[in-house]
C-alpha cells in the first residue's frame, strides 16, 4: 500500500518518526494542534481552523436557538477575506460552538470583528463574552483562546488560500468562455481572443513566478464577498456529528487522529483523499470522551455517506470504531452506518461558506488548471506562429480538468 | 423462486429489448366512493396479468396491471400500512416518504424538474389533483390490445364514481425504427436481471462480479418484502409483500432541437452527427456499446443480446471510448473507476420500460410541432435509493465521480439543462494529441418533464384483499398503533384475519428536503440525534 492509499501503517511510522526526529513539539502546544496562533507560520501554509466552545448565560438558550435556527438570519454581511467556511450550532441546554476554517487566525478575528453587529447578537448570549463585543480585536481574541477547544484531527482536501481559490475558480470559468468563443472560429479570431485571455488579471495573479502588478482590485478575491447562507441541498453543506468514545479507546484514537492531522498538515498525506467530495474534516474531544466530528462535504448526504463506506471504509472504521454504538461490521454496512451517523447528528445551525456552490472537484481542477495555464501562457503567447496547434495539445494534455 | 403467481407482470416480465409489448395504453382514473372503487378491482381481478400468467403466452393476449397511488390506498384505510416497519430506519422511512408524498411534490427538490419541467407547467392531470390509479396495458398487437382496453372501458362505465381522468398511448415504431426511441437509439437493451426471476440473464445485465462475470440483483431491489443488497427485507408486511413501486413519467422529447444541435456540433467538429449522439449516449444508434465498438457502429454486436450488454468500464478510466457524462455511464457506472464503486452502484438500478409516444419524425425531416417523447415507467423497491437517487445524482450532478468536475454539466441527453452562466456542456474526450477535445457547449434541454406519478403495483392477494375489503394478516413487526379487529366473513382462507387492517395515520412526510441537507428528513429524528448524542447507550 502506498502512502497515497489511506492512513497506512507505514504512514502512521513515518509521522511519528518526523515527530520525533524533527523536534516539532517545541514550544507550547498542549494538545497537539497546529493552529494556535504563535505557531502558525512555522507550518505550511493554507486553511486552519479553531473551534470555540462557549458557555451559554443561564436563561438565555431559547433565544439563541431562536436566532440561529431563523432561516433569514445571516450573522456574516461583510468582506470575508480569508475565511474558506464557518459555522455555528448548538449542544445540550448550555452550549454554543463556532467553526471557521481560515487562511490567517487574524483574518478570522478581523473577519468577526467586522462583522460585529452580527455576532454580537450571538455571543452575547454567551458568558464571558467581551463588554466591547467582537469589535474590540484585543479583547476577543483572548476570548477565542479561552475558550479554544482542542482539534485533533484536521483534515484539508487544498492547502491553497482562499484567494488563490477564488481566482483559479474564476479563470477556469474564463478559459472555458474563451474556448467557447473562439470554437470554429478563424484563426485570426483566435489569436485576438487569446489576447484577451492572456490579460485576465486572474492568470497573471497565478503566475506565481514573477510578481504580480496587476491592480489589486481587479481580481475576484480582492472583491467584497460574504459567506452565503446555504441555498440548495446539491451544494456543498456541513454535516456534524456528537457521540461518545469508548473508554478504553479514547487514549488510542486520540493519538491516531493527531498522527492524521500531522500527515495531512505537515507531510501533505491525505488519508481521507479518496473522497472526491470531503473537503474538510475536524475531530475534537469534548466533555472527556465524547467524539465531536464536524466535516464539509459535497452534496447529497446518502451520496457522501455511500462514498465513506465504498471509498474510505477502512479509515473510517478506524476513526470511528471507537465510538459507543458503531455497527459491527463498520461503514460497509451501509444502512446501519447510515443509520449511527444520522442518530447521532447534530443540527447545523448557521453555516457559510466562501465557494458554497463549488465542488471539492471543481476546485481542485481549478487549481490545476490554472497552474498549467500559468505555465502554457507564459511560453505561448498570442502571436505564436504555431498558437493553434499549441492550444489543441495543451488541451488535449489537460482534458480532464475540464470534463 | 419468487412467488410468480403474485407479482404482477409489469415488475419482472417482457421489460428487456425485442420482449416489450408493442402497443401501451395508461388509463388513470381517480376514486371517489370507497364502495364502487373496490368493486371495480373485484371486478378486472381476474384479468390481472401476474407473472406467471405472462410466461403462459408471452403475454400475447394481452397484459393488464393495476397500480395504486397513495391517496387511494388512504381510502381504502391502509394509509397506516404505508409506513416504515421500523421508524428508525431511515432507508425505509425515506422510501415511504416519496410514494406518500408523490413525484409532483418532490419534482423539483429531488428530480431537478424546473423551468420547463416544473411541476405547475406540467398537463393538467398530473399537476391539478393526485391521482388514485393507473390500469396499465400492453399488448404485441392493437387487437389484443383493444380487447383488454375494452373490458377496463367496460368496467369504468359501470362505476360511474370513478372518474377517468387520462388516457396515455404508446406504440413502438415498425420497421427499420422497431425497438427505438425518438432520438433513433434503440433502448431498453440494459436491465438488471434479479434473481430467483426465472427468466434468462445475460452477460452485463447484472453486477459485475470480482473480475469475470455477473451475479444477478436480489429481488428486494425490485419485490417488496424479498431480501434485497443490503440484506435486508423491506415491506415485508403482507399488504407490501411481492408488490413493487412504479414510477410513471411522460416524457417529452425534442427531436428537431436535438438533431439540430447534434449537427452543429458535428459540422463544427468535423465529424458525423451519429458519432456525437453515440458518445452522448454511450451507445451507437443500433445499441452497440461505445465500449466495444469504439470506432463505428456495429449492428450485428447489437443483435447479440450475449455480446451487446457485456461491458464494464474499468479499463476507460478517462472516458477515452465512452466519455465519463454519457447517458449510459452516468446511469449504471459499471465498475467506473472514476465513479461510485460496485457496492454502491448495485443499490442504486432500475427497471426500465419506456415506449414512444407520438409520431416518429422522419429522418432529415423538420421539427413539426407535434408533441412527441417517452413513456418512461421505472420499476424498484424504494423510489427514493433507486430512481430519485439517481435522477437527482447521477443524471442532474457529477459528484461521485473523481473526474467529472462541473456539477452544472448533466446528463447529456436528459440532463435538466440550464441556459447563461450555469449552461452546461459535454466533453468528448480525444486520444489523438493533434485534436482537441470535442466540447458541445451550451447544451440544450432535449427532454422536458410533462408529468407523472409514483404508484404502488400490489401482489394479486393484496389487490384481492382491497377487492374484497379483507383486512392483512398480521405484520411480522409488533405495531403498537393497532386498532381492534374487525375481519369479514368474505376474506380468503389462507389470509389469517386476527389483525385489523386499520392501523393509525403516519406522520406527515417531508415531501421537500430541508435547505440543509445534514439535517434528519423527520422532524422526530432530530429530536432522537440530539437525545441520543447525550444519553449513554
Ligand atoms: C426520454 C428520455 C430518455 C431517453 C431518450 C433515454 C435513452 C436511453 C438509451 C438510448 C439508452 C441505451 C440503451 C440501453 O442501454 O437500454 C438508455 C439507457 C439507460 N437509461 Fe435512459 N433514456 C431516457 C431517460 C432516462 C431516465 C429519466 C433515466 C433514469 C432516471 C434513464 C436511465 C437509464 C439507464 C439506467 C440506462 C441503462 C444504463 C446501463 O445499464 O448501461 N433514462 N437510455
Amino acid at each position: 500500500m502506498t502512502p497515497k492509499d489511506g492512513l497506512s501503517r507505514r504512514d502512521f511510522g513515518r509521522a511519528a518518526g518526523a515527530i520525533i526526529t524533527t523536534g516539532l513539539f517545541t514550544g507550547c502546544r498542549p494538545c497537539f494542534s497546529p493552529f494556535t496562533p504563535e505557531s502558525e507560520p512555522l507550518h505550511r501554509r493554507g486553511p486552519r481552523t479553531f473551534t470555540v466552545r462557549a458557555k451559554v448565560s443561564p436563561s438565555h438558550f431559547r433565544e439563541l436557538r431562536r436566532l440561529l435556527n431563523d432561516p433569514t438570519h445571516n450573522p456574516f454581511k461583510t468582506d470575508a477575506r480569508g475565511i474558506h467556511y464557518a459555522r455555528f450550532f448548538t449542544t445540550g441546554h448550555d452550549t454554543l460552538y463556532f467553526m471557521v476554517i481560515y487562511d490567517e487566525y487574524w483574518n478570522a478575528v478581523h473577519f468577526l470583528g467586522k462583522n460585529a453587529e452580527g455576532v454580537d447578537e450571538i455571543f452575547g448570549h454567551c458568558s464571558g463574552f467581551p463588554r466591547g463585543g467582537a469589535a474590540d480585536a484585543e479583547a476577543l481574541d483572548r476570548y477565542l483562546r479561552d475558550n479554544f477547544l482542542c482539534v485533533e484531527l484536521f483534515y484539508r482536501a487544498y492547502d491553497t488560500r482562499q484567494s488563490d481559490i477564488r481566482d483559479a475558480l474564476v479563470l477556469r470559468d474564463n478559459f472555458l468562455s474563451f474556448l467557447r468563443d473562439s470554437d470554429g472560429g478563424t484563426d485570426a479570431d483566435l489569436r485576438a481572443l487569446y489576447a484577451d485571455f492572456v490579460d485576465d488579471p486572474h492568470l497573471l495573479n497565478h503566475d506565481k513566478s514573477k510578481t504580480n502588478d496587476v491592480p489589486a482590485a481587479l481580481t475576484a478575491a480582492n472583491r467584497t464577498f460574504q459567506l452565503t447562507p446555504i441555498r440548495s441541498p446539491d451544494r456543498v453543506g456541513p454535516f456534524t456529528l456528537l457521540a461518545r468514545i469508548k473508554d478504553k479507546e479514547l487514549k488510542k484514537v486520540q493519538r491516531l487522529l493527531r498522527l492524521g492531522t500531522f500527515a495531512t498538515i505537515d507531510l501533505g498525506v491525505r488519508p481521507l483523499k479518496n473522497l472526491p467530495t470531503l473537503h474538510f474534516a475536524r475531530v475534537s474531544v469534548v466533555d472527556r470522551n465524547y467524539m465531536l466530528f464536524a466535516s464539509v462535504y459535497d452534496g447529497d448526504f446518502i451520496q457522501y455517506v455511500e462514498d465513506f463506506g465504498t471509498r474510505i471504509a477502512k479509515e473510517i472504521d478506524k476513526i470511528f470504531g471507537s465510538l459507543v454504538g458503531y455497527p459491527m461490521a463498520g461503514s460497509r454496512d451501509i444502512i446501519a452506518f447510515k443509520a449511527f451517523l444520522r442518530a447521532r447528528q447534530v443540527k447545523t445551525n448557521a453555516f457559510g461558506g466562501s465557494y458554497l456552490d463549488r465542488s471539492l472537484l471543481q476546485i481542485k481542477s481549478s487549481l490545476a488548471l490554472s497552474k498549467a495555464l500559468a505555465e502554457f501562457t507564459q511560453s505561448v503567447g498570442p502571436s505564436d506562429r504555431r498558437l493553434g496547434a499549441k492550444l489543441r495539445h495543451f488541451l488535449h494534455d489537460n482534458q480532464l480538468l475540464l470534463t | 423462486m419468487l412467488d410468480l403467481r403474485q407479482i404482477q407482470s409489469n415488475v419482472l416480465r417482457g421489460y428487456r429489448y425485442g420482449t416489450a409489448a408493442k402497443f401501451v395504453h395508461y388509463t388513470f382514473v381517480r376514486f371517489t366512493d370507497e364502495a364502487d372503487a373496490r368493486a371495480l378491482l373485484e371486478r378486472l381481478l381476474p384479468q390481472v396479468t401476474s407473472c406467471e400468467a405472462y410466461d403462459r403466452d408471452g403475454g400475447a393476449q394481452g397484459v393488464l396491471n393495476i397500480a395504486l397511488a397513495y391517496p387511494a390506498i388512504d381510502m381504502f384505510g391502509y394509509g397506516g400500512q404505508a409506513r416504515a416497519l421500523d421508524a428508525t430506519d431511515d432507508e425505509a422511512t425515506a422510501a415511504v416518504e416519496a410514494f406518500k408524498c408523490g413525484m409532483r411534490a418532490r419534482a423539483k427538490a429531488y428530480l431537478g424538474d424546473d423551468g420547463s419541467s416544473a411541476p405547475d407547467r406540467w398537463e393538467a392531470p398530473y399537476r391539478d389533483e393526485r391521482l388514485h390509479a393507473v390500469f396499465a396495458m400492453n399488448a404485441p398487437t392493437s387487437d389484443a390490445l383493444q380487447r383488454v382496453r375494452g373490458s377496463v372501458d367496460d368496467a369504468l362505465a359501470a362505476y360511474a364514481s370513478v372518474v377517468r381522468v387520462h388516457d396515455e398511448a404508446g406504440a413502438h415504431f415498425d420497421g427499420e425504427w422497431a425497438g427505438k426511441e425518438h432520438f433513433g437509439f434503440a433502448d431498453g437493451i440494459a436491465q438488471p436481471s434479479v434473481l430467483d426471476a426465472g427468466d434468462e440473464a445475460y452477460p452485463g445485465d447484472g453486477t459485475p462480479k470480482k473480475r469475470r462475470g455477473w451475479s444477478r440483483l436480489r429481488s428486494g431491489e425490485f419485490v417488496l418484502g424479498q431480501p434485497d443488497e443490503l440484506g435486508q427485507v423491506q415491506f415485508r408486511s403482507a399488504f407490501f409483500k411481492n408488490g413493487s413501486f412504479m414510477v410513471f413519467r411522460k416524457l417529452q422529447q425534442h427531436v428537431g432541437l436535438y438533431r439540430d444541435y447534434v449537427r452543429s456540433v458535428a459540422e463544427r467538429n468535423d465529424v458525423t452527427p451519429e458519432f456525437v449522439g453515440a458518445k452522448m449516449v454511450g451507445r451507437w444508434q443500433s445499441g452497440a456499446p461505445l465500449m466495444r465498438a469504439p470506432d463505428e457502429d456495429d449492428p450485428e454486436l447489437a443483435r447479440d443480446p450475449h455480446k451487446a450488454n457485456d461491458f464494464r468500464y474499468c479499463d476507460d478510466e478517462f472516458g477515452d471510448r465512452c466519455p465519463l457524462g454519457a447517458h449510459i455511464r452516468r446511469n449504471n457506472p459499471r465498475e467506473d473507476p472514476s465513479g461510485p464503486g460496485v457496492v454502491q452502484t448495485k443499490l442504486h438500478r432500475i427497471i426500465r420500460r419506456a415506449t414512444p409516444y407520438g409520431p416518429q419524425l422522419e429522418p432529415g425531416a423538420d421539427d413539426d410541432g407535434t408533441e412527441r417523447g417517452t413513456l418512461f415507467v421505472v420499476i424498484n423497491a424504494n423510489i427514493a435509493r433507486q430512481f430519485e437517487f439517481v435522477q437527482r445524482n447521477w443524471v442532474n450532478s457529477v459528484l461521485s465521480s473523481t473526474h467529472l468536475t462541473f456539477p452544472n454539466d448533466r446528463d447529456p441527453l436528459i440532463g435538466a439543462q440550464h441556459s447563461g452562466p450555469r449552461a452546461g456542456k459535454y466533453l468528448v474526450p480525444n486520444t489523438s494529441r493533434n485534436r482537441a477535445p470535442l466540447i458541445a457547449w451550451d447544451l440544450p434541454r432535449f427532454v422536458t418533464t410533462r408529468g407523472g406519478e409514483y404508484f404502488l403495483l400490489p401482489s394479486l392477494d393484496t389487490l384481492y384483499n382491497l377487492a374484497h375489503d379483507v383486512p392483512p394478516p398480521p405484520e411480522q413487526v409488533d405495531c403498537p398503533t393497532l386498532d381492534s379487529p374487525d375481519a369479514r366473513p368474505d376474506a380468503r382462507p389462507d389470509v389469517d384475519q386476527s389483525v385489523p387492517r386499520r392501523t393509525s395515520p403516519a406522520p406527515q412526510p417531508a415531501c421537500v428536503p430541508d435547505t440543509k441537507p445534514d439535517q434528519p428528513s423527520v422532524g422526530t429524528k432530530l429530536r432522537a440525534a440530539l437525545k441520543n448524542a447525550f444519553d449513554d447507550e
